[in-house]
């Protein structure tokens, strides 16, 4: 009942005001989303662990001193991205730098006839469409993830990637063009399947 | 409709079409269903932001961790907290220690006066036991009250759902003892030498010739006994008054007359004597009817409330002198107790009340 109904900023009070049931539910509720996303940051899974067991610590830990978030999901997010890019080495912080990195080209646009090759199947399909989004700069796909998965803001996004709020809504149409082409694509070939059908 | 002019980044962009693919609803389904329906030509775009949604979201719940991983990071979570809990805690401010404190005291002084009765729940099963004598038993599973005689002459409707039991060498012993669960109405012989008992959960009545009834289903907060004839004793049964919690009131007992009763809840046990809700005539029940005639003309106001009195029963407490001067005419043949009591004291501007079992008039009294 906690679980489904209660709203995050409802639940995250209930926190603040000491429930370890209320805690729990937030933990159930978060870490797997965290774990997702830290992942993308940080291959290595144990530092992932790590970072969400050191943020859910602290959030107990100063719950007095805590207020009441904006957005508890960005909230939350926000913070692991900081844990984990401090557990990082600290040559590789410089990546955080983006604003003046080149975006990388995508690495080959697939060729419209390579998609027809296995048209049969349309589990295939999504699954092209799923390479590809991985193939995508870990930028661009990040910062999709955060607008159209965890429905952020902009200015959230912007926020969270240390750049502009311009720069984020660049990033994001950006992956969406490419993406989008090879949706359309995809449109045909399942299309063509069931045109071939029926 | 914007929609209708919508590509496939808007549909992305729009936060009603994202909640509709992340978290889809029968409304939002429908909505959506019904627009392409109207917008054809949008189909493509749909299916294509819906498709690339889908596939974000498949991407991030792809590198979800296992179950097991989850739980085991909480572990190690909680493990943390509750070291840290161990800890003295020294931040709280002095009025929270002292709220706490207080907040301690309080609870603990609600406890001691108030502390729920250790509830030892007497049910008809164990009242059952403390018989010495083999039983025999009575279960109505009819949906009608049943009559049961039993060897005294003494006569017993028993309510549907409702069991009894008693000796089979009933009126043998020195008493005459009953255990009912449900409700019954008894209408006990008279016999001065062996008192009549009946164990109905936590209440015992004791009589010696009367009718009455009792109420006493297993699940019910209350034990109800109502008395139409003659004089009723009902108190705690022995075996739980003996707990200090009890008072003397419950222990003892007390008596009930024609048109009273009394219902002890057994959570608490408080037993209360109240007036039934619906005082008959004393002449409707007794053998020897006595007539009360409840026609009255420029009679004296402390005549009614006498006769009154006499006819149910029941006490009725007034100040004779503040009362003297009033007078009463009308024809309560057909009313019932209360109707009587709401026609009199309007017209010598008087209230009443019922307290205890009591009927109480007050009133400033009529000035001829």
């Amino acid at each position: 009942m906690l679980n489904e109904t209660i709203t995050d900023e409802t639940l995250w009070q209930t926190v603040l005001e000491g429930s370890e049931t209320a805690f729990e539910v937030l933990y159930r509720r978060y870490f797997q989303v965290l774990f997702s996303y830290g992942k993308r940051i940080h291959p290595d899974e144990d530092a992932v662990n790590d970072a969400i067991q050191d943020l859910f610590v602290d959030i107990w830990r100063s719950r007095h001193s805590l207020n009441q978030a904006q957005s508890v999901k960005f909230y939350m997010i926000r913070s692991l991205r900081r844990k984990i890019h401090r557990s990082l080495k600290p040559d590789s912080l410089h990546g955080e730098e983006w604003e003046n990195v080149q975006e990388a080209v995508l690495p080959m646009e697939p060729s419209p006839e390579s998609l027809f090759t296995h048209e049969e199947d349309t589990l295939i399909q999504s699954e092209k469409l799923n390479t590809w989004l991985s193939q995508l700069p870990p930028r661009q796909n990040e910062a999709l993830l955060l607008r159209y998965y965890h429905n952020f803001e902009y200015s959230e996004i912007a926020d969270l990637l240390h750049i502009k709020e311009q720069t984020a809504r660049n990033l994001v149409q950006k992956a969406l063009q490419i993406l989008r082409k090879l949706a359309i694509l995809l449109i045909f070939i399942i299309a063509q399947i069931i045109f071939h059908f029926f | 409709m914007k929609y209708s002019q919508f590509t496939t980044s808007d549909f992305i962009e729009d936060a009603n079409f994202r909640r509709w693919v992340q978290n889809p609803t029968t409304e939002s389904t429908a909505f959506w269903e019904d627009f392409i329906q109207h917008y054809p030509e949008k189909k493509q775009e749909v299916t294509v932001a819906r498709n690339l949604l889908l596939t974000l979201e498949a991407q991030v719940e792809g590198s979800f961790s296992t179950k097991a991983n989850e739980d085991r990071v909480f572990q190690q979570i909680q493990q943390q907290i509750g070291e840290e809990q161990e800890a003295p805690i020294r931040r709280l401010p002095v009025w929270i220690r002292w709220a706490a404190a207080a907040s301690v005291v309080l609870v603990m002084s609600w406890w001691l006066f108030n502390r729920p009765t250790p509830t030892i729940k007497l049910t008809y099963e164990v009242n059952r036991k403390q018989s010495e004598v083999a039983l025999l038993e009575k279960v109505n599973d009819t949906s009608k009250p049943i009559l049961i005689t039993l060897a005294d002459g003494s006569s017993i409707f028993l309510s549907p759902k409702s069991k009894i039991s008693y000796a089979k060498t009933f009126n043998e012993g020195s008493k005459r003892e009953v255990y009912l669960s449900g409700e019954a109405f008894f209408e006990v012989a008279k016999n001065p030498n062996k008192p009549f008992f009946v164990y109905a959960n936590e209440l015992v009545t004791k009589v010696l010739g009367t009718s009455f009834n009792i109420k006493a289903f297993p699940e019910d907060k209350n034990v109800e006994v109502k008395v139409r004839t003659g004089r009723v004793a009902v108190a705690v049964a022995p075996k739980i008054s003996n707990q200090p919690s009890i008072s003397t009131r419950e222990v003892e007992g007390i008596v009930l007359l024609p048109n009273q009763q009394a219902v002890l809840s057994r959570q608490e046990i408080r037993l209360v004597k109240s007036l039934v809700e619906n005082p008959t005539l004393l002449s409707t029940t007794t053998p020897t009817p006595m007539r009360h005639s409840f026609v009255f003309e420029a009679a004296q106001a402390s005549d009614v409330f006498n006769l009154i009195e006499q006819a149910y029963g029941i006490d009725i407490v007034f100040d004779e002198e503040v009362f003297s001067k009033c007078q009463f005419t009308a024809n309560l043949t057909d009313e019932s107790l209360y109707e009587k009591l709401d026609i009199i004291c309007k017209s010598i501007e008087a209230n009443y009340q019922i307290l205890d079992a009591q009927i109480i008039i007050s009133g400033k009294g009529c000035h001829l």
